[in-house]
C-alpha cells in the first residue's frame, strides 16, 4: 500500500495538472492580495476591503482563499482514479502483485496527502504573500500561524469528504469530463439539499442529524472562529464516517469488480 | 512443475459464454503460445490468468503469483516518458530501480529519451509493454499479442529476447497470437483454444506427430465414414475439406489406428498418411464444428 502511494505521488509531480495548480493558485493569491485586487474591485464596483484589524487576522483570511482550491478537486479525482480507467492503465495496476484492496487504499491516501499538500502550499504562499504586502504586524505570530494550520487541515479534510462520492462513481463511471461535470453538479444539488434540511430542521429537530450526510449543512461550522465545539465534534465525525465509509466500499467495490476496460 | 493450473473455468460477459468449462495447465520453465481465432476468448482467459478478471466458476491455483503481464494493446501514462512511466511500475511494485535501465534497453529503448509516452508509435509502446511485463522478478509473464505492431526485425527481436530470457532464467511465458508464423523458433508448447475449451495441447517436439493427416479423396462415402467413426473417436476425430481431397485428423493416434482408418478409407480411392503445416492442422480443427454441422 505504501508502495503505491509513492508511486503516486511520484506520477502526480510528474503531471502537468500539478504545474497548471499551481500556476493558478498563484495568480488567484496574487490578484486577492496584491493591491491590483483593490483596483480589480474597483473596476467590478465591489466593495472588497481587507480589515483594518491586525495583520495576523488578514493573514488568516488570506489563508482561506485557499478555499477556492476547492475547484481543482474533481481535477485531482480524474487524475488519480477515473483517467486510470479511461486510459485504461488500470489493466497495469490491476495485474500487480498487490491485493487489490491496497490498490485502492494507496490511492486514497494519495489523494489525500496531494489535497494537504496543495492547501499548505495555497495557504502558505497566500500567507507569505500577503505578508509581503501589508506586512505581519500581529503580536501573536503562533497563534496566527496555528489559526492557518487549523484552517488548512479541516479544509483539507473536508474536501478529501466532499470527493468521496465521485470517487466512488469513477469506479462504475469511465468517462473524465462527466466525472468532473458531475461533481460540480452533484454539489450544487448538495448544497440546496443542505440548505433545505438545515432551515427543516429548525422545526423538526430529526432532520438534524440527517442533515449531517450532506456536507454544505455544516462546512461553514468547521471554519467559524471561535470554534463551537459540539457542533464542530459532529462535523468532523460527519466527515470521518465519510471518509471511512469511501475506504471501506470502494476498495470492496474494486476488489470484486472484473477490470472491463 | 506446474506454475498455474486452471480448472473448469468458466467466464460469460452478460449471455454470452466465452469460456466454459476450460481446464489448462502451464509448465514451468515453458514457453506456451496459446492459440486460437479472433474472438476464441484467449485475451478473456489470459486476464482470468493474470487477475483482471475472475471466473464464474472454476479455479486458477498459482505455484506462486509473480507474474508481470501485457494484456491487450498496451497503456501507459501519456505525459511520462517510458522511463518514468516504468519507475512508476517499479515503485509501485517495490522492484529495484536498477532494473528499469536493463529492461529498457533490453526491449532497445533508449532509458534517456525524455520524449513522452504519447509520441510513441504503436511498435514502440509494444517494446514499452514488453519491458514493463519483464520488469520485477516475475516466475510467469503473461504477453497478449506482443508482436502487433512490430516490423519483422522488431518480432525476431522480441522472439530472441523471449528465448534467451527462458533460457537463462526459465521464467515461464504465456503468448497469445492468431498468427501461427510468430510462434516459430520461440514456443516450446502449444495450446489450442477453440469454442471455450483448450481442444488439445501439444508440445513442440511433439509436432511432427501431432501435425500428421491422412488425405484421402473426398467423397460422399468417405464423409459419411468419418461422420460413422465420431461415434467412436470422438472430439479427437476432425476433417477438412480442400478441392478434390479430404484430410482427416486423429488426435494422438496409434500406428493401428492410423492403419484401420486408412484401410477404411481406401476403397474409396487413395489415401495415404503424411506430413502437415501447424497452420493446415489449426484450421481444420476449429473449423470442425461447422463441418460437423455442414455434414450432418
Amino acid at each position: 500500500m505504501l508502495s503505491v502511494v509513492k508511486g503516486e505521488l511520484f506520477k502526480f509531480l510528474r503531471q502537468p495538472l500539478l504545474k497548471i495548480i499551481l500556476f493558478v493558485s498563484l495568480a488567484v493569491v496574487c490578484i486577492q492580495v496584491i493591491p491590483f485586487r483593490q483596483m480589480l474591485a474597483e473596476l467590478m464596483e465591489l466593495e472588497i476591503a481587507f480589515s483594518e484589524k491586525p495583520t495576523g487576522h488578514n493573514a488568516f483570511v488570506a489563508s482561506s482563499f485557499a478555499g477556492f482550491f476547492s475547484f481543482f478537486i474533481p481535477f485531482l479525482v480524474v487524475t488519480v482514479f477515473s483517467s486510470e480507467f479511461t486510459i485504461k492503465t488500470i489493466r497495469n495496476i490491476g495485474t500487480i502483485n498487490l491485493p487489490r484492496r491496497g490498490v485502492f487504499i494507496g490511492k486514497y491516501i494519495s489523494f489525500a496527502l496531494m489535497v494537504f499538500f496543495l492547501m499548505f502550499f495555497l495557504a502558505g504562499s497566500s500567507t507569505i504573500v500577503f505578508a509581503i504586502f501589508r506586512g505581519w504586524g500581529s503580536d501573536s505570530i503562533f497563534l496566527d500561524i496555528s489559526r492557518i494550520l487549523y484552517y488548512v487541515i479541516i479544509s483539507s479534510w473536508r474536501e478529501i469528504s466532499y470527493a468521496s462520492v465521485l470517487i466512488l462513481l469513477t469506479l462504475y463511471i469511465y468517462n473524465d469530463a462527466l466525472i468532473v461535470l458531475l461533481y460540480f453538479g452533484l454539489s450544487l444539488i448538495e448544497s440546496i439539499i443542505a440548505s433545505v434540511l438545515v432551515s427543516l430542521s429548525r422545526h423538526v429537530k430529526a432532520l438534524t442529524l440527517i442533515a449531517y450526510a450532506f456536507p454544505s449543512s455544516y462546512s461553514h461550522k468547521l471554519t467559524a472562529l471561535p470554534v463551537q465545539s459540539g457542533k464542530f465534534a459532529a462535523a468532523v465525525t460527519a466527515m470521518t464516517v465519510s471518509i471511512l465509509l469511501t475506504l471501506v466500499l470502494g476498495s470492496t467495490i474494486f476488489k470484486k469488480r472484473d477490470i472491463t476496460v | 512443475m506446474t506454475v498455474v493450473q486452471c480448472t473448469g473455468l468458466k467466464k460469460s460477459y452478460g449471455a454470452q459464454t466465452v469460456l466454459d468449462d476450460l481446464s489448462f495447465s502451464l509448465k514451468e520453465g515453458s514457453v506456451t503460445f496459446l492459440l486460437g481465432l479472433n474472438g476464441a476468448g484467449k485475451t478473456t482467459l489470459l486476464k482470468l490468468i493474470a487477475g483482471l478478471l475472475y471466473p464464474d466458476a472454476g479455479e486458477i491455483a498459482y505455484k506462486e503469483k509473480k507474474l508481470g503481464s501485457l494484456i491487450d494493446s498496451p497503456k501507459f501514462y501519456g505525459n511520462l516518458s517510458a522511463y518514468d512511466n516504468l519507475r512508476y511500475y517499479a515503485m509501485v511494485q517495490g522492484v529495484n530501480p536498477g532494473n528499469l535501465v536493463k529492461a529498457l534497453k533490453a526491449v532497445r529503448l533508449d532509458p534517456n529519451n525524455r520524449k513522452a509516452v504519447k509520441g510513441f508509435s504503436l511498435g514502440m509502446k509494444q517494446r514499452l509493454g514488453i519491458a514493463m511485463a519483464l520488469l520485477g522478478d516475475y516466475n510467469l509473464v503473461v504477453l497478449d499479442e506482443p508482436f502487433t505492431g512490430l516490423d519483422p526485425a522488431g518480432m525476431e527481436e522480441i522472439r530472441e529476447l523471449i528465448r534467451n530470457i527462458n533460457r537463462n532464467t526459465n521464467k515461464t511465458f504465456l503468448i497469445s497470437s492468431h498468427l501461427l508464423a510468430e510462434a516459430e523458433g520461440v514456443a516450446t508448447d502449444y495450446a489450442i483454444l477453440h469454442g471455450g475449451k483448450i481442444v488439445t495441447e501439444f508440445s513442440h517436439a511433439n509436432i511432427e506427430s501431432v501435425c500428421r493427416r491422412i488425405r484421402a479423396t473426398a467423397t460422399r462415402d468417405s464423409i459419411n465414414k468419418c461422420l460413422a467413426l465420431l461415434a467412436q473417436y470422438g472430439d479427437r476425430l476432425f476433417w477438412r475439406e480442400r478441392g478434390s481431397d479430404l484430410w482427416i485428423f486423429l488426435q494422438e493416434a496409434t500406428r493401428e489406428e492410423l492403419e484401420s482408418l486408412l484401410a477404411l478409407l481406401a476403397g474409396d480411392g487413395p489415401a495415404q498418411v503424411e506430413q502437415c503445416t501447424l497452420k493446415e492442422y489449426f484450421l481444420a480443427l476449429t473449423e470442425r464444428g461447422s463441418q460437423h454441422a455442414f455434414c450432418s
